[in-house]
This record gives structure tokens, sequence and C-alpha cells, in this order.
């Protein structure tokens, strides 16, 4: 068995400690609706970059800077986009 | 005649259930049983009551099995709520849990159920036939609804295009 060295264990313990409440059956039904609805939304706004990246995978041959920066920009959008949802949705559970 | 359902102990305090049935025969429930799961769950996630790990066996009669393992960190804490309500070591109260987490899912994923339930402070107001047919309508064979059966139920048909 392996065993986790006590500043590990420590860590562990503070980790779960800070484990988000949990959601309620109304909170995590608005989460994914607002997570689907941004996925949406990307896909009709960036269908051009998204068919490409998916078409052509290895771009040059490899993982240009430029793709990254965009994969990186979509996330970000997509947070946020998930996050203004949920915040329009109000805070009842 | 052998129960419908086993209830076992898996590792790290994870319960197992052999269901003796396949997801879509689960029994339907009663209409105020939901909501008190509902009202159970919520209140479970309120004071973050997390629950056990739950793994699931639907055999057939023609002994192919169906698994579902409750994986999710939320969908745990509402499985719990109904264990220690409603129970879950009868066909009832295993149909009543996995109605509670189908329905969690068709809200999230159909947008047209959004008129027929209102998210307030002091909990969630449902129209009366969604809840009759969350607690009605046959589970499909991985425990979800199917959303075109569920809505042709509501009387909703879907418009033109948007059959999948």
């Amino acid at each position: 068995m392996i065993r986790l060295p006590a500043l590990a264990a420590l860590v562990a313990l503070a980790a779960c400690a800070q484990q988000q409440p949990a959601r309620t059956p109304a909170e995590a039904a608005q989460l994914q609706a607002c997570r689907q609805q941004a996925d949406a939304t990307i896909e009709r706004r960036d269908r051009a970059v998204l068919y490409r990246d998916e078409a052509f995978p290895q771009g040059l041959g490899r993982d240009d800077p430029q793709r990254q920066t965009e994969r990186l920009a979509r996330s970000f959008d997509r947070d946020r986009m998930v996050q203004e949802c949920v915040r329009g949705a109000g805070s009842g559970s | 005649m052998p129960p419908a359902v086993r209830v076992g102990a898996g590792p790290d305090g994870a319960y197992t259930y052999l269901v003796a049935m396949p997801p879509e025969a689960l029994p339907s429930v009663r209409r105020r049983d939901i909501e008190t799961a509902w009202s159970a769950a919520r209140g479970a996630a309120a004071a973050s009551r997390w629950g056990a790990a739950r793994a699931f066996r639907f055999r057939r009669g023609d002994g192919t099995v169906t698994d579902l393992a409750l994986e999710d960190d939320d969908a745990r804490c509402w499985a719990g709520a109904v264990d220690g309500t409603v129970g879950m070591e009868t066909s009832y109260g295993v149909s009543l849990c996995l109605r509670l987490l189908a329905l969690v899912d068709l809200l999230a994923r159909a947008a047209w159920t959004r008129g027929l339930y209102a998210v307030g402070h002091d909990g969630t107001e449902f129209h009366p036939a969604l809840l009759e047919a969350a607690a009605s309508e046959p589970l499909d064979s991985n425990a979800r609804f199917d959303e075109q059966r569920f809505r042709a139920r509501l009387g909703r048909p879907l418009p033109a295009g948007a059959i999948a």
C-alpha cells in the first residue's frame, strides 16, 4: 500500500475542507443548462475555427501559439458566459 | 421469491444495488414522493451532507445487465437524502432516486421545461403535470427520461424539425 507522507496528507485534508458546497437539484440543473447554452453559443460563433481545429488538428505540424491562445480565450469566454447565465438566473434554490 | 433489490457494501463505504429488473421496468412512484425527494435533496445540499458512492446493477430476465454508478458528488448527496427518507432497499426507493436524478437531467437539457417550474428562495414549485410525468413516465435503459416521450406526455408536441 502506498502511504502518503504526513505533509501531503495534511494538504489533502485541507483540500477536502475547502470542497465546494453541494448544489441543490435546481442549482445543478441551472448550471448544466447554462453550460449547454454557452457551448452552443461558442459553437455558433466560432464554427469556422472549431471546424479548422477538428479537420486539421495538427495545424502546421505543431500546436502553434496562436491556436493555444484561441483555445484559452474560448475557455475563459465560456466560463464568463456560464457565470453570467447563472447569476442572471437568480439565487433561488 | 428473491427480493427485487439486494443492497450490498462496496469498498470505502459505497453501496451496491443489485436490482432484478432493468431501469425501464422500475415502478411509478407517487407524485408527492417526488416532491418530498426534491425537498430532501435540497436540504441535504444546503447542509452539504455528502452521500456515499452508489453503484447499481440492473439485471434483465435474459441475464443481460446494465451498470450505473453515481459518481457525481451532487447526485450522491441527493441519493443520500432519498435513502434517508424513503429508503432505497426496494424497487420503489431505487425508482424514486433515479427519477429524481432523471428529472434534474431533463430540466438541464430541455429548455421547453423552463415554464413548468419556478425556482425561489423557499424552494422549487413545479407544474403538477411535470411532476406527474416524472413520477410515472418510464425511464429508459440508461435511467433517463426520453425527452420526446416526456414532452408528448405533457401535450407539448415538438416543433417541426426539432425531432433529432
